[in-house]
């Protein structure tokens, strides 16, 4: 094949991989990621050949075994200061929020560049901030994150294109609050609101920004400890489940 | 509504020291118009918004007039006797080049250049700039410029790296129309950064200017085949730190 001779070019490949790529075989564009991915920053044009075959890997193919290598790639590149900028979008593109973690692994690293670059990509988490440093403690607070908000996540496409702090996954806290898991594409509850829900849902709307994320975030301590407990909170007034929150937050 | 030193400030006397075509006069009615509180502390604080937006918009009108090429970052051109082209493909004003200098350069020489469309955005906003402020403040303003999209940005323009919802959006305005379904071999066209010229019209490199029927119609050429969404505008806007460019702009000329 074509793309499998060693004497075409990185240019010629990749010219054919972008007119024909509906036509490439999954399993031989997995096969000149893994040959390709040793030789990475070499020159700009292998480099871009690497880009587009990972971006098809992930958004055509839906393969995630590769982010692990992406994020090894973006942050080697990002250290020898040369192009990260298509792959940390193919990286998003994947819509995987356990994916972050590989990101989060480089919160530690010895290299600062790295840090800083993790700091950047996990910008949206709340915990992370390049200027409190303990490296360790901020990854495990993304881990924590993750875990309180895993099923709450809406993935949102924003990329660096758009923004200087791009917001990859927002949380959908009226579902949070409720403690049902939502879409990664939509955002949207899985499973139908009830009646009930939804009404609970109409108060909880009106309420400001801070009092949401107070219940939504002690909605899902609570029901996370003691179902029972949390089913009795909920069917209190939107007043008496803010007091209860108030005052049990505080310990 | 307009605001000024806390009084809410009638734009009808105002709005004629501008001409029937003044797009100033068009942006002050909107402000007037709007739910949104537009809030300053003096009528030049106003009126030097009013100037730099109107100076975003020539500036992107003539981008799209030249002949600065649309490129992916990783083959764009700059002219090297004034920037200096990095890995990732960024433009770095070169060592002991006048700022103000190397901005007209890219209009000037404009066929030397070839970037993206975020880039374009913060060419468009430093030769707006550029307008207004005097050379001499331009350069000790901006005494090193870096241009790559949303990253190194100068903190005094950091803002228009951020999208927020606004009631409505006025002349000058950074928007984005994102195209979700966009081929995986051309990322570059996941959406387009835009400069709203008014009336319905944008600017954005590479699809030049046109109502959002058009921006979208061109963004969507560029969806796979088995494409559900279409691009979309979003209902959000940049905007500078008009304030805080105006106090630099006001002590240098008190």
């Amino acid at each position: 094949m074509y793309l499998d001779n060693t004497n075409t070019s990185s240019s010629s490949k990749l010219k054919y991989i972008q007119s024909n790529h509906k036509e490439i075989d999954y399993f031989f564009l997995k096969d000149m990621f893994e040959k390709s991915m040793t030789q990475d920053g070499l020159s700009n044009i292998h480099d871009e050949l690497l880009d587009v075959t990972a971006t098809l890997l992930i958004k055509t193919h839906n393969d995630k075994t590769i982010l692990p290598t992406i994020v090894d790639m973006i942050f080697f590149r990002n250290r020898e200061g040369l192009f990260t900028h298509d792959l940390i979008w193919a990286f998003f593109q994947a819509k995987d929020p356990y994916s972050l973690m590989l990101i989060g692994n480089y919160l530690e690293s010895d290299d600062v560049n790295d840090v800083k670059l993790a700091c950047k990509l996990l910008d949206f988490v709340p915990s992370i901030d390049f200027n409190k440093g303990e490296g360790s403690k901020q990854h495990k607070a993304l881990f924590y994150w993750l875990k309180e908000n895993y099923h709450f996540l809406q993935f949102t496409g924003e990329s660096f294109q758009r923004v200087s702090n791009p917001i990859p996954y927002i949380v959908a806290i009226d579902s949070k609050y409720l403690c049902k898991e939502v879409s990664l594409y939509t955002g949207e509850p899985i499973l139908p609101l009830t009646k009930k829900q939804t009404n609970l849902l109409g108060h909880f709307n009106n309420l400001d920004e801070n009092k949401k994320l107070l219940l939504s975030k002690f909605s899902h301590r609570i029901h996370c400890k003691n179902v029972n407990s949390w089913s009795s909170w909920i069917k209190q007034s939107i007043t008496k489940q803010i007091s209860t929150a108030k005052a049990k937050s505080k310990h | 509504m307009v605001i000024i030193s806390s009084n809410v400030f009638k734009v009808d006397t105002f709005i004629n020291e501008y001409k029937t075509n003044d797009i100033e006069r068009d942006i002050i009615t909107k402000m007037d118009l709007s739910k949104e509180r537009y809030e300053y502390n003096s009528l030049d604080e106003l009126k030097f918004e009013l100037a730099l937006r109107k100076n975003i918009v020539i500036a992107a009108k003539k981008l799209n007039e030249g002949d600065m090429s649309f490129k992916t970052f990783r083959k764009s051109i700059c002219n090297l006797h004034y920037w200096d082209r990095t890995d990732e493909g960024g433009f770095i004003l070169k060592k002991g080049i006048t700022p103000s200098v190397a901005i007209e350069d890219i209009s000037i020489n404009s066929s030397k250049y070839g970037t993206e469309c975020a880039t374009a955005m913060i060419i468009i906003y430093y030769q707006a700039l550029l307008n207004i402020f005097s050379d001499k403040l331009f350069n000790e303003v901006f005494p090193k410029i870096a241009l790559m999209n949303w990253h190194y940005i100068d903190d005094k323009l950091e803002d228009v790296g951020y999208l927020e919802r606004h009631s409505n959006y006025l002349p000058g305005d950074r928007r984005y129309f994102s195209n979700p379904d966009v081929n995986p071999v051309k990322p570059e066209w996941q959406g387009e950064n835009v400069i709203y010229l008014d009336n319905g019209i944008y600017f954005g490199h590479g699809i030049g200017v046109g109502n959002s029927d058009k921006i979208i119609s061109e963004l969507n050429e560029f969806r796979t085949e088995d494409a559900k969404t279409s691009a979309y505008i979003l209902d959000s806007a940049a905007r500078p730190d008009f304030k805080s460019l105006f106090d630099i702009y006001n002590k240098f000329h008190s």
